[in-house]
């Protein structure tokens, strides 16, 4: 049951000019994920030497890169990419994580107590470090980066939902449901769950611009995507070998990625306004 | 309870925190395929070396033995020998450590000298458009990849002006004609003590981009929380008693509003340290900056794991003695901690 308290009251929303146009890029950006043929003019793998590090001009509105294929479309390609990497481990994340911390906030006992001093030492690694080192054990790639980011961020998660659960213990609806003699699964999925979402779904729109930057941080060391994948981060990385002659190599993939992570994150801010109002940034 | 005892208890939870560090780095290194006695040994070792070689390593043991013995040498500051050139990984990090921790701090401080002010300006006129402008540059400024800022900050001041150097820490030549003896380990501070003005200032120069690009993303956080702090406090019952009692605003805002409004913002402080140390890696591999993280990225090309775990774990207690130490200025700063 949601109590009008904790849950969701959508009705705000629409009058928000700039939460609306956040959502209309958001689909944007999926549309250029799934369709990126529709808007890209070319092959982003076709090697063309003859067009080897061309300006950007009418032909290549972002020049073309070392192997003559044209940046546009290799960026629009790399819409795909980064998406799925950051839907995918914010989604695996945020389940292991709130999985965990549901347990813990409601068990308690030495079970959290545990799970307390396992995120802690998880989160006293630096974010690119253990990523670094967890790809480069795994073998560096696609999909060994998502699950380096889903073993980075999923203590986030549990801490969120673990401290949203102890206090939701403690309200009135959940003692309430408890007296009337409800199971401890009941309790927990019927009322606690669904009035701990709100924070957690902010959480996640905004992780999904981090993941990008740090998915991006990956690639560009060598760990990510491998060529010939338009990946953003390795794109940088791989222009930063012409920069001096050839600007926009290593430039238009950074506003590619600038643009994805302040969406989301324009995204998030407006669904903290609308969904947890309590914790508002002013 | 009382500062000390506060500040034994967190100190004391350095060591389970390392534990844990260490069991998740000794797990990882034992993930790696490949048998780590046939890769030291050489592809055309005899099975008799290998296996020699083994039975030193410790590899025949039981996995929690080899903890043991991994435990033992760590905490003797044995990080292991790199898998490149042999030399201990110890010694390596003792080099690059001090460029780091320099680059690191420099950062800091920028991102403290320009964030907190802009914060504080952004809080005052809030809504107007100062406010908006620097609440669209905040967002641009987490936004941006670091390395990517770094890149273009060298296309602007380096290519295009030819304002500053494109890399390294100093002018190699000013340090060899008059050497500066290595006190703290920074070189700006070191050319400071010893009153090499030439050198200090060739190091400045160097520091300036670097310092700039890894400072970004720390100043955005920081000039947000500010703002947000700023602007919660600035509503408080006892700014506006200040202002009636005629205090003028300049101390009002500098002297009450502000003291209060730092404490959130140190929270800010401690998390960022950890994304100066990983940002690090990338800057200084863009401004061939000879730090720890040019080191790190150097080892991830040629699979160095063992230079790479060392670093991971010398950045790990790095940010745990940061944050302990900002908890402390916190608690200095708010007594009311002190007293739950």
């Amino acid at each position: 049951m949601l109590h009008h308290d904790d849950a969701v009251v959508p009705h705000q929303a629409i009058r928000r000019p700039l939460a609306v146009a956040g959502s209309i890029l958001i689909i944007l950006l999926c549309v250029l994920a799934l369709f990126p043929s529709a808007i890209a003019p070319y092959d982003p793998i076709k090697i063309e030497l003859s067009d080897r590090l061309q300006p950007p001009g009418s032909a290549n509105w972002f020049g073309t890169d070392s192997f003559g294929r044209d940046l546009f479309s290799r960026v629009i390609f790399g819409v795909r990419i980064s998406l799925l990497t950051s839907v995918t481990v914010v989604t695996g994340a945020a389940v292991v994580g709130t999985s965990l911390g549901v347990l813990s906030g409601y068990l308690g006992g030495w079970v959290d107590e545990v799970l307390m001093r396992v995120t802690d030492v998880f989160m006293a690694i630096p974010v690119i470090l253990l990523a670094m080192v967890v790809v480069v054990v795994l073998k560096p790639g696609l999909i060994n980066t998502m699950i380096a980011l889903i073993v980075v961020w999923w203590p986030v998660y549990a801490r969120l939902m673990r401290s949203q659960v102890i206090t939701i213990k403690e309200r009135p609806y959940v003692e309430a449901a408890v007296a009337f003699g409800a199971g401890s699964w009941k309790v927990t999925v019927r009322h606690i769950v669904p009035n701990a979402l709100a924070p957690i779904l902010v959480q996640c729109t905004m992780d999904m611009g981090y993941v990008v930057l740090t998915g991006a941080a990956l690639g560009f060391m060598g760990l990510g995507a491998q060529p010939p994948m338009p990946e953003w981060g390795k794109m940088i990385s791989s222009g930063r070998a012409y920069f001096l002659d050839a600007w926009w190599y290593p430039v238009f993939p950074g506003f590619a990625i600038a643009s994805t992570v302040m969406i989301f994150n324009l995204l998030g801010d407006y669904l903290r306004d609308w969904m947890d109002p309590k914790s508002r940034v002013i | 309870m009382s500062l000390h005892i506060y500040i034994l208890r967190r100190a004391a939870f350095l060591v389970p925190a390392c534990a844990g560090v260490s069991i998740i780095t000794f797990i990882l290194s034992h993930v790696i395929p490949g048998d780590p006695a046939r890769l030291a040994s050489g592809l055309e070792a005899h099975e008799e070396q290998v296996q020699a070689l083994r039975i030193e390593l410790g590899l025949d043991q039981s996995l929690p033995v080899q903890y043991g013995m991994y435990v033992s040498r760590l905490v003797q500051g044995d990080l292991g020998v790199s898998i490149i050139n042999h030399r201990p990984i110890r010694d390596n990090l003792k080099i690059f450590f001090p460029a780091t921790l320099e680059l690191s701090l420099a950062s800091l401080f920028l991102s403290l000298l320009v964030g907190i002010p802009l914060g504080v300006l952004s809080a005052v006129y809030k809504d107007a458009m100062w406010d908006n402008l620097s609440r669209l540059g905040a967002l641009l400024g987490i936004a941006f990849p670091v390395f990517w800022v770094g890149i273009v900050l060298l296309l602007v001041f380096y290519y295009k002006l030819d304002w500053f150097p494109s890399g390294g820490r100093v002018d190699t030549h000013l340090v060899l004609r008059e050497p500066v003896p290595a006190i703290t380990g920074l070189l700006t501070m070191d050319a400071l003590l010893a009153g090499n003005w030439l050198v200090l200032g060739s190091a400045l120069w160097h520091l300036a981009l670097p310092a700039i690009s890894l400072s970004l993303s720390t100043l955005a956080r920081i000039a947000r929380m500010t703002r947000t702090a700023m602007v919660e406090v600035l509503n408080e019952p006892y700014i506006t008693t200040a202002r009636s009692m005629g205090l003028r605003e300049r101390k009002v805002l500098y002297g009450h509003a502000l003291r209060n409004a730092m404490i959130p913002t140190t929270t800010i402080v401690g998390i960022s340290f950890g994304y100066l140390l990983g940002g690090s890696v990338l800057v200084e591999t863009i401004f061939a900056w000879p730090g720890l993280g040019k080191y790190a990225f150097e080892s991830i090309i040629y699979m160095d794991f063992p230079a790479i775990m060392g670093v991971t774990l010398l950045a790990t207690l790095v940010f745990l003695s940061t944050n302990l130490i900002v908890d402390i200025f916190y608690m200095v700063l708010d007594p009311r901690i002190r007293l739950e």
